[in-house]
C-alpha cells in the first residue's frame, strides 16, 4: 500500500486507497448491500471517475471516501491518513448548493480559508480571478447562474490547498456548453495544481473526457465491475474516433454489467 | 402629491370604509350613543390630540409593548436555538410547549396580578406570552430546517461549534426567526388592550375601557382606531426588515 511503482521511473503516491469495504443499509428488514468489497485507488495527480447508473453506490462510496459515512468493514486511507471523518485535506463538491446563499462570493471562498483576514481576502480574490470570475466578487448565488456558482465553488475547494477533491455529480445540473467549459476549466485548474480528483457522474462523455482511469460500477450489490484506462493526451477531443472507442467500449462493458441480472420484465 | 399617488389604494379603502360606516349610521339611524358617527369620532380624536391626553397613553402603550417584546423575543430566539439543535431536548419540550401554546395569554390573568400586582406588568407580561411561542418556534423550525448540504460544508471545513452557529446555523434559520418575530408583532398587539384592561391607569386599553365607563362611546372608537393604525404601522415596520433579512439571506424577494 502507499506507493506504486510507474514505468521505472517515477514514483507515484498513492492519494487515495480504498481497500474492502462493506456498507449496508437496513430498510423495513430488507438488508442493501450498497458497497460490497470494494477496493479502488486514485494515484497523485490523476482524475479517476466512478460510474455506474443511480443507485449502484457510487455516490455513498464517495460519501465514504470524504469521510460523511463510516463502511461497515475495510478501510479508507487519504494521503495514508485512515478516514474517520471530513478533514480539510479532501473536500467535497456538490451538485448545487456549495455555496452559502447568504454570503457573496468572495466571503463563500474565504469561508473555506484558514488565514488572517486581508489574507484571506487576497487568497479569495486570486481564487475567484483564476475561475475567470475577477467581475463577481460581491454578487450573492442566486445572481450568479448555475455555472458560476459552481466555478465559485471550485475555486474555493482549490483555494483550500487540499490533497484530493471529490465531486459528487459537478455538472449534472447544468446546461451542455457550461458543462463542457467547466470540464475545461477544471482540467485547467487540475493540471496547474497536480491535484488528485475522485468524480461521481452517470456521463460517459464527461467520464471520458476527464478521466485518467474509470471505474464502473454495478448495483445490487454495488460493487467494481470493471477498470478502464483512458490513454488519451489531454485535451481531448470530442469528436475524434479514439474518443468513440472508448465511448463504444465503455457501452460494452454496461451491457455486460447488466447481463448479469436477471430482466424484470419481458416484452 | 407623490405619498399620497403611492398610497393612493390605501386612500381609497379609508375613503369607501368611512363610507361604509356613515351609511351604516344613516340607513339603521343608531343614536350616537350606541354607534356614534365618523365626524364625531373625528372631533373626539382631535380632542385627545389636542388636549395631549392620546400622546400619553401611546406612549404608555408603545412602552409597554416594546418592553413586553424584547422581553420575550430574546429568550425565545435563545431557546429557540438550543431547542432546534438538541433532539432529545426538544422532544420532551416539544409536548410542554405544544400545551401551553394554546391558552390564551389573558387566562393567566389572575395570576399575573397575584404575582406582579398592577401598573406597567400585567400588560408587558401578557405581551411577552403573546411575543414568546410563535418567535420560539420558529426559530426552532428555522435551526432544524438547516439544509444538509451547508452542515456537510461545516464539517467537511472543520468548523467548531461557534463557527457553525455563527456562519451557518443562524443565518439559515434567521429568515425563519423573522418569519416569527413578525407574528409575534401581530399577535402581541392584539393582547395588549387585553393587558391593558387589566389594572392599568393609562395606555389605549385603559383609554377604552375608561371611556366605556363614562359611556363615551366617541372616545372608544376614537381609541380602537388608534390601536389599529398603529398596529398597521408595526406590521409594516417589521414587514420592511424582513424584507431586508430575506435579500441578504440570499432569497428572492
Amino acid at each position: 500500500m502507499g506507493i506504486v511503482i510507474f514505468e521505472e521511473v517515477c514514483i507515484i503516491k498513492v492519494m487515495i486507497n480504498v481497500e474492502n469495504i462493506y456498507k449496508t443499509f437496513k430498510q423495513k428488514k430488507e438488508v442493501y448491500h450498497v458497497l460490497n468489497d470494494i477496493s479502488i485507488d486514485v494515484r497523485a495527480g490523476e482524475i479517476v471517475t466512478l460510474l455506474g447508473e443511480s443507485g449502484c453506490g457510487k455516490s455513498t462510496l464517495l460519501h465514504a471516501v470524504g469521510g460523511f459515512i463510516l463502511p461497515d468493514k475495510g478501510s479508507i486511507y487519504i494521503n495514508e491518513r485512515l478516514v474517520q471523518k471530513p478533514q480539510r485535506d479532501c473536500v467535497m463538491l456538490f451538485q448545487q448548493l456549495n455555496l452559502l446563499p447568504w454570503n457573496d462570493a468572495l466571503s463563500n471562498v474565504e469561508l473555506g480559508l484558514k488565514a488572517d483576514k486581508k489574507i484571506k481576502r487576497e487568497l479569495a480574490k486570486q481564487a475567484l480571478a483564476f475561475v475567470g470570475l475577477n467581475e463577481y466578487h460581491h454578487a450573492y448565488p442566486h445572481e450568479l447562474s448555475g455555472g458560476m456558482q459552481q466555478r465559485v465553488a471550485i475555486a474555493r475547494a482549490f483555494a483550500m490547498k487540499p490533497k484530493v477533491i471529490l465531486m459528487d455529480e459537478p455538472f449534472a445540473a447544468l446546461d451542455s456548453f457550461n458543462r463542457y467549459h467547466l470540464q475545461d476549466e477544471l482540467i485547467r485548474l487540475q493540471k496547474h495544481e497536480n491535484l488528485s480528483i475522485l468524480l461521481v457522474t452517470h456521463d460517459i462523455d464527461e467520464a471520458i473526457y476527464l478521466s485518467d482511469r474509470i471505474y464502473i460500477m454495478s448495483a445490487k450489490p454495488g460493487e467494481v465491475f470493471a477498470e478502464m484506462s483512458i490513454e488519451l493526451a489531454k485535451p481531448r477531443i470530442r469528436t475524434h474516433q479514439d474518443f468513440q472507442y472508448y465511448r463504444r467500449k465503455l457501452l460494452e462493458k454496461f451491457k455486460l454489467s447488466q447481463s448479469e441480472r436477471k430482466p424484470e420484465y419481458y416484452i | 402629491m407623490n405619498i399620497i399617488l403611492k398610497f393612493k389604494n390605501i386612500w381609497l379603502a379609508i375613503i369607501i370604509l368611512i363610507l361604509l360606516w356613515q351609511s351604516l349610521v344613516y340607513i339603521g339611524g343608531y343614536e350616537e350613543a350606541l354607534l356614534p358617527q365618523p365626524l364625531t369620532v373625528l372631533q373626539a380624536l382631535l380632542e385627545l390630540l389636542h388636549s395631549g391626553a392620546l400622546y400619553i397613553h401611546v406612549q404608555a402603550s408603545l412602552y409597554r409593548f416594546i418592553v413586553g417584546y424584547f422581553l420575550a423575543a430574546i429568550p425565545a430566539i435563545f431557546f429557540g436555538v438550543l431547542l432546534g439543535r438538541t433532539k432529545r431536548l426538544w422532544a420532551v419540550a416539544s409536548p410542554i410547549v405544544q400545551l401551553l401554546r394554546p391558552i390564551s395569554p389573558v387566562a393567566w390573568s389572575p395570576f399575573i396580578v397575584l404575582w406582579f400586582g398592577i401598573g406597567d406588568m400585567p400588560a408587558i407580561i401578557i405581551i411577552s406570552i403573546a411575543t414568546f411561542f410563535p418567535v420560539l418556534i420558529s426559530t426552532v423550525k428555522g435551526m432544524q430546517s438547516v439544509d444538509i448540504h451547508y452542515l456537510k460544508i461545516a464539517e467537511n471545513f472543520e468548523f467548531n461549534k461557534w463557527i457553525l452557529f455563527k456562519k451557518i446555523l443562524f443565518p439559515a434559520a434567521l429568515p425563519s426567526i423573522v418569519g416569527g418575530l413578525h407574528i409575534a408583532v401581530g399577535t402581541a398587539w392584539i393582547f395588549l388592550v387585553a393587558g391593558e384592561m387589566i389594572g392599568a391607569q393609562s395606555g389605549l386599553g385603559y383609554l377604552i375601557v375608561d371611556a366605556r365607563n363614562t359611556l363615551d362611546l366617541d372616545y372608544v372608537l376614537a381609541g380602537i382606531i388608534v390601536i389599529g393604525i398603529l398596529g398597521f404601522l408595526l406590521d409594516y415596520l417589521i414587514t420592511l426588515i424582513e424584507k431586508v433579512v430575506k435579500k441578504y439571506s440570499g432569497h428572492y424577494v
